[in-house]
């Protein structure tokens, strides 16, 4: 360790510095305040002992000096009075001195003092050490956060389409934001769109949201529906993120004549739709794990199907708005969600009012994460949807036609639920994207009126009270279980009707036939507990057509009308 | 906001209390108590009786535990959920993977 000795007195240096050199301390000296500042300069010692009264300068103005120079590097310095002068020692300390000896000299209390005052010097420089680093750190990690920021800017400004039909609010709690918005137009001129929020804010989001762009873009220009778009993205996400590190998100499809809305909701707040008059009208809740957490064969790509008018409004945002607190630390939550599409009856309720509702009250609250409000306006004098050559492109590919037909027994339709088989079949002979969901949808829907009311005669009057719901399944059950010299035939044909590719669906049962009028309720009292119905396929479908008895049904399926 | 947990070394069960607002404040308190040998048992419980909110990462948390404990066979229940505690989790259809109570 070295020590610089600033003493005028030739003898009193030369007794200091044999006790310090007796301890082995390496000694250097100087005259006066002057020769102390350049010595320090050149040397750089570790503790300086410094007289006050020097010729030249004083102690006072070259202990000043010296912490002026030393910076914030800890150089302790312990100043030498002949007698206890408290005026002295004060002003010693206002120039920043750190401790004080008195004369005359004794070996063990100079020793004493070096060592406590170098203790302290150790622990201020590793002090000073990690600091230095954190702020290395801080500042590697701002500059890396800049990068994963652009990267991801980037990512979301290539997503988004303009498109004046969705309206967004946006709001993320750091400089940037967990929750992604994807959303374009399909092929037939339909309307896809994603909401997104991942978990976390930073890297995760910017890892995640580029291959989740990526997808979604790609996928909808090739016309897959939504379904094969969670699918691939939970696929991609699963692989990429760590365990603990998922993307909630809710994905809507609404096909180009916007009769039929499609929505996969993995994780998110309901999705809302109004009608223009802003009563609510559809609520979609999550029913599904959140992208990135399950593998793809335990994956679950049930979509819902609801039929539309055309000039709805859909709402989609992301927890953060349910999760914002007032000042009493209370949760804005579902109900208030909720309650802004009824409360706003007579005035049109939109994304302004949502925003504002939200800020007063969080006024004086807090929020504590990234906030995405969805706003999707379906009246066609918002936006016009046109389809691309690439969907009559598309069509075109199918040259082929064929046809297959299918009778279940009483047995087999105990044993198994075909639909997803022939799907599966259709699937496998098509090869265009995208119709999977609709064609499970007319067939499903087909395939239960055969069942349920042609032949089991059951009412599907029963499944508008939940009681009700349960009772109609415990009595399917039984009247299924006894079900005899029964039968559905369902004929999947693929063929040119004018100058059009299409699929011809007939299903047929030996049942007494059921009453179309009165099982198919309007799409208005469609909304509750019973199946959304005949009516919902008549959207999906170019026409659908019973025969008098309601024993048979013809539906006709264009690829265009998607 | 804590988290404490006992084993009943006879039936190899772990029983973990989450106390307060449960997220990324926990974070490295869970994961501490995953990667002790001590806290693996056979069945989980996770008691959260006395939680007041919980986050996504949360949500991650309980995945990392369920991954942990098994997977697909992990045995964990989660107990005494207020009811919007419960809502939460179902919004992130975790009833599938967990015994929600």
């Amino acid at each position: 360790m070295k020590i610089l000795i600033a003493e005028d007195s030739k003898l009193s240096r030369s007794v200091l510095s044999s006790i310090l050199e007796k301890y082995d301390y390496t000694v250097i000296e100087a005259e006066n305040g002057e020769e102390a500042i350049e010595k320090y300069i050149e040397f750089d010692p570790d503790i300086v002992l410094m007289d006050l009264m020097m010729p030249v300068m004083n102690g006072y103005t070259a202990t000043k000096e010296i912490k002026r120079i030393s910076g914030d590097k800890f150089i302790p310095v312990i100043v030498i009075t002949s007698i206890v002068e408290t005026s002295s020692l004060t002003e010693s300390v206002e120039c920043g001195a750190d401790d004080y000896l008195n004369k005359p000299y004794n070996a063990e209390a100079i020793h004493a003092k070096i060592v406590a005052l170098s203790r302290i010097k150790k622990l201020h420089d590793s002090l000073r050490e990690h600091e230095r680093r954190l702020e290395a750190l801080n500042e590697e990690a701002e500059a890396d956060l800049l990068v994963a920021e652009h990267i991801y800017d980037f990512v979301l400004d290539k997503g988004h389409d303009v498109l004046s039909s969705v309206r967004k609010y946006m709001r993320p709690v750091t400089n940037f934001n967990g929750d992604i918005l994807f959303s374009a137009h399909t092929p037939s001129g339909g309307l896809n769109i994603m909401l997104g929020d991942f978990t976390g804010h930073g890297l995760t989001a910017a890892i995640g949201a580029i291959p989740a762009s990526d997808i979604f873009h790609q996928m909808t220009v090739k016309g897959f529906s939504i379904g094969d778009i969670a699918v691939e993205l939970n696929k991609r996400l699963k692989k990429i993120l760590p365990l603990n590190m998922f993307c909630a998100a809710s994905l809507i499809e609404i096909d180009q004549e916007r009769t039929t809305m499609s929505a996969w909701n993995g994780s998110m707040p309901d999705i809302i739709v109004t009608d223009s008059n802003g009563n609510l009208i559809n609520r979609i809740a999550s029913s599904h794990t959140a992208l990135g957490i399950v593998s793809d064969d335990k994956f679950d790509r049930k979509i819902d199907i609801s039929s539309l008018k055309g000039d709805e409004l859909i709402y989609m945002c992301s927890d953060g708005l349910l999760d914002a607190r007032n000042k009493d630390s209370e949760k804005f939550g579902m109900d208030n969600y909720l309650g802004l599409f009824e409360r706003n009856k007579s005035s049109h309720v939109n994304l302004n009012n949502i925003v504002d509702e939200l800020f007063s009250f969080a006024e004086d609250g807090e929020i504590n994460d990234d906030i995405s409000i969805i706003e999707v306006n379906l009246d066609k004098n918002v936006d016009t949807w046109h389809a691309d050559n690439k969907d009559l492109i598309e069509r075109k590919r199918i040259t082929t036609g064929w046809s297959a037909s299918i009778s279940f027994d009483a047995g087999s339709l105990r044993e198994t639920n075909p639909v997803p088989l022939l799907l599966d079949m259709v699937n496998g002979i098509n090869v265009i994207h995208g119709h999977k969901e609709r064609l499970y949808t007319v067939m499903s829907e087909f395939f239960t009126n055969s069942l349920d009311h042609g032949l089991l005669r059951l009412e599907s009057s029963l499944k508008s009270s939940p009681e009700g719901f349960m009772e109609y399944f415990s009595q399917r059950e039984k009247r299924l279980s006894e079900l005899t010299d029964a039968s559905i035939m369902i004929s999947i044909e693929q063929k040119k009707i004018d100058d059009e590719w299409v699929i011809v669906i007939d299903v047929k049962d030996t049942g007494s036939g059921f009453d179309v009028k009165k099982s198919s309720a309007t799409l208005e009292d469609n909304s509750g507990l019973s199946g959304r119905g005949v009516e919902l396929v008549k959207r999906i479908c170019r026409s659908v057509e019973y025969n008098e008895k309601g024993n048979e049904v013809r539906a006709i399926y264009s690829f265009a009308k998607k | 906001m804590s988290i404490s947990i006992t084993k009943d070394s006879a039936n190899d069960e772990v029983c973990i209390t989450i106390q307060g607002r449960f997220d990324f404040s926990m974070n490295s308190d869970f994961r501490k108590i995953l990667s002790d040998p001590d806290c693996l048992g056979d069945k989980y419980t996770i008691d959260m009786g006395a939680v007041e909110d919980l986050d996504s990462s949360a949500l991650g948390m309980l995945l990392l535990l369920r991954e942990k404990a098994g997977g697909d066979n992990a045995n964990i229940n989660i107990t005494r959920c207020r009811p919007d505690i419960i809502e939460m989790l179902k919004m992130a259809n975790f009833q599938t993977m967990f015994n929600i109570a």
